[in-house]
């Protein structure tokens, strides 16, 4: 291994890169749409109306149960056999990564909302915000701090999950990785190094992000 | 959607489910062995030890598994190192696990007085004998909890050996989905064998949990 | 004339499970009032003045505040929480906001106050609890006496017409009770309703109008503060009296 030439080069590079695009940009939308989906997962959950909360209780429990493989793997084979359309991997991998994020988050999220003090509830209540209000402005937001160094080792995890996205074809850097060994000089090693180094420090500026915030909530 | 392939390869996927469960079990000694040691230096008096224990930890926790278990496979074969699917599916997950079992023993360890190591270190004991009797039998009750969820997880991440061709649960329903076109049955199958070994572990842990609390 | 009521109990009974903690209560309170609740702990005090905002719900008879029922039903409710202030033993600040937000809150999302309008009026209302520097700190940097303070600017913000007070400086350390009770002995003197749950005696002879002593779920003596205290009426009360008096 005395020249690297063929792996840094700017072609090969370039191309690398754009895999680390697709994996962020395939975490990003996981996050943001798990984000949302979990809230409501977990108010579902936390519902008094009985057959929303057993739905949701189902719904995320399954998730939690199942490997994210299967999952992707069912969003991209399976899928579209039920639902009469045709996903192209990255709408299948983007569909999976949310949907199982969205259960651990959903979870998460319940231990936030149930960890904020009783009485704050009730001094909101007593100065007669309604319920979604006090949802909105007191509840959610003391939980979401609450929760912040959970929710970051989870989009960690998320982060990580995305490179199991490469075996339905999604071009991602994992993937891109296979194809770059795969070519002359046929050195899967140099590679290897390189994507661990990419995702090594993709991982720890996500966790360096997570400290910020939640030093950033006293 | 034929419902009947499901019926029909029943045999195939319990074959799955054994494999599974073959992985698992070795992945999970070896994650339990090589964990206890890392805790033992993120543990220890000196801080190259425990340098080098951090190092190990977050580099295994940091990079996919994926990516780990394909550098055994593809990339170890270029220096002349040619592992079996199985025994890389093995050495992946263990060792990638790992690294969570000895963050779960290290906080378990946090969470003993260290009134306690010191009253055995004053009591003549070394800092081995010490750690042995005094305070990692304290730190296991707190570990079991956490060690109960990276079980969990190790189980579900067994399924990444089907990206190496290694016919486990999902690597048979993969394969016998893509033969017969029926991928619906065949997933929801292998979700059913998921559940059947998730959903037990899961509730014992919620047990342990439970009787480890505070 | 006689005043019109502020709050009215009629044949109240509560129950948590099978235990009933509120039994036969009758009781009504005159506007500008400043009621004194007293009693052992566990004997139903915080139970009784929560079903005046409805924080607790009866399960029978009947609660008027301000000519307004209490039902299950929200309307009425809402209506009522928007005219009675509470103040709480462990102050229930939120956490993510300011002294001023904390202020401004309710007055802005509840009655639609313009924002200037609701700041203007928080920060007299601070002037008013002596706080008027902290408008902008956050109440993890505050001590427990000053939380009280801006918990009790709080309540105000909504203009009430009654104020409940739930053992106010219970939770606070001896030098910070004082400064909470000159707030509140001043507000005694405006003319709005208070209702208060409190052991600080003192507070009671110098501002209340009534003492109501209650025991095991029931309302066994009340008298106006003087005549209380030099004769309760009640051998409960007096055995009650005679504990906290010692201290
Ligand atoms: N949310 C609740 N659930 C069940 N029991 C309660 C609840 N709140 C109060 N109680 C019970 O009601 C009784 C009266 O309590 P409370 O009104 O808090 O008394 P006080 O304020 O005088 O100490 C007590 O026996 C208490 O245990
Ligand atoms: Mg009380």
């Amino acid at each position: 291994m005395t020249d690297l030439g063929w792996l840094f080069n700017r072609g090969t590079l370039t191309f690398l890169a754009g895999g680390l695009g697709v994996t962020l940009e395939l975490a990003a939308i996981a996050i943001a749409v798990s984000f949302v989906a979990g809230i409501v997962l977990a108010l579902g959950r936390l519902s008094r109306f009985r057959p929303l909360s057993v739905a949701a209780t189902i719904y995320i429990e399954g998730m939690r149960a199942l490997p994210v493989l299967l999952v992707i793997f069912f969003s991209y084979f399976a899928l579209p056999r039920i639902i009469g359309v045709k996903l192209d991997p990255f709408a299948a991998g983007a569909i999976a990564m949310s949907a199982f994020t969205a259960a651990l988050v959903a979870e998460i999220v319940r231990a936030g909302i149930l960890a904020v003090p009783k009485g704050l509830v009730e001094a909101a209540q007593s100065q007669g915000l309604s319920a979604a209000q006090i949802l909105r402005i007191v509840t959610l937001p003391i939980a979401v701090r609450q929760m912040m160094p959970a929710l970051v080792a989870q989009f960690v995890t998320l982060l990580k999950d995305t490179s199991l996205t490469a075996v339905i074809g999604i071009l991602e850097l994992t993937r891109r990785g296979q194809i770059v060994f795969a070519q002359p000089p046929f050195q899967p090693i140099p590679v290897f190094a390189l994507i661990a180094l990419v995702y090594f420090t993709a991982n720890f500026g996500l966790a360096q992000i997570g400290r910020r915030l939640e030093a950033r909530t006293l | 959607m034929d419902w009947s392939v499901l019926g029909e390869n029943a045999g195939a996927l319990a074959q799955g489910l054994l494999i599974t469960l073959e992985v698992s079990a070795l992945a999970l000694l070896l994650a339990l062995v090589l964990g206890v040691i890392v805790a033992t230096l993120r543990v220890a008096p000196s801080p190259v030890l425990r340098r080098i224990g951090t190092a190990y930890v977050e580099f295994l926790r940091n990079i996919p598994l994926l990516v780990q278990l394909f550098f055994l496979f593809f990339a170890l074969p270029s220096i002349g190192i040619r592992l079996d699917a199985f025994v890389c599916g093995v050495l992946a997950l263990g060792v990638y696990t790992s690294a969570f079992v000895a963050e779960a023993i290290r906080s378990g360890i946090a969470a003993v007085p260290t009134g306690q190591l010191e009253a055995g270190l004053s009591s003549g004991m070394g800092y081995a004998t010490a750690m042995r009797l005094i305070v990692l039998p304290q730190a296991i009750a707190k570990t079991i909890p956490p060690l109960g969820n990276t079980t969990l997880n190790l189980i579900k991440n067994s399924s990444l050996v089907s990206t190496v061709s290694v016919l486990d649960i999902l690597g048979t329903a993969n394969l016998l989905g893509a033969r017969s076109f029926q991928y619906v049955p065949m997933f929801v199958g292998a979700a059913i064998c998921y559940l059947i070994l998730t959903l037990p572990t899961a509730f014992a842990v919620n047990l342990l949990e439970k009787r480890y609390a505070r | 004339m006689p005043t019109p009521a502020a709050i009215e109990f009629s044949g109240v009974q509560k129950w948590f499970g099978t235990n009933h903690v509120l039994i036969d209560i009758d009781l009504t309170i005159a506007t500008g009032e400043v009621l004194v609740v007293i009693g052992p702990s566990g004997s139903g005090k915080s139970t009784l003045i929560r079903c005046i905002n409805g924080l607790e719900a009866v399960q029978q008879g009947t609660v008027v505040v301000g000519g307004k029922q209490l039902t299950a039903k929200g309307g009425e409710l809402a209506a009522i929480r928007r005219e009675v202030g509470m103040v709480f033993q462990a102050f229930h600040l939120y956490p993510h906001k300011t002294v001023l937000e904390n202020i401004t809150l309710a007055p802005i999302t509840v009655k639609r106050v313009p924002r200037e309008q609701a700041e203007r009026e928080a920060r007299a209302l601070l002037e008013r609890v002596d706080l008027p520097e902290k408008a902008d700190a956050y109440p993890a940097q505050l001590s427990g006496g000053q939380q009280q303070r801006v918990a009790i600017a709080r309540a105000l913000a909504m203009q009430p017409k009654v104020l409940l007070f739930d053992e106010p400086t219970s939770a606070l350390d001896p030098e910070m009770i004082a400064e909470v009770l000159d707030v509140m002995k001043a507000l005694a003197h405006t003319g709005i309703t208070m209702v208060v749950v409190t052991h600080e005696m003192g507070f009671a002879r110098e501002v209340g109008d009534r003492v109501v002593f209650m025991d095991d779920g029931r309302i066994v003596a009340q008298a106006p503060p003087e005549q209380f205290f030099s004769a309760p009426g009640n051998p409960r009360a007096q055995l009650f009296l005679s504990k906290i008096l010692a201290h």
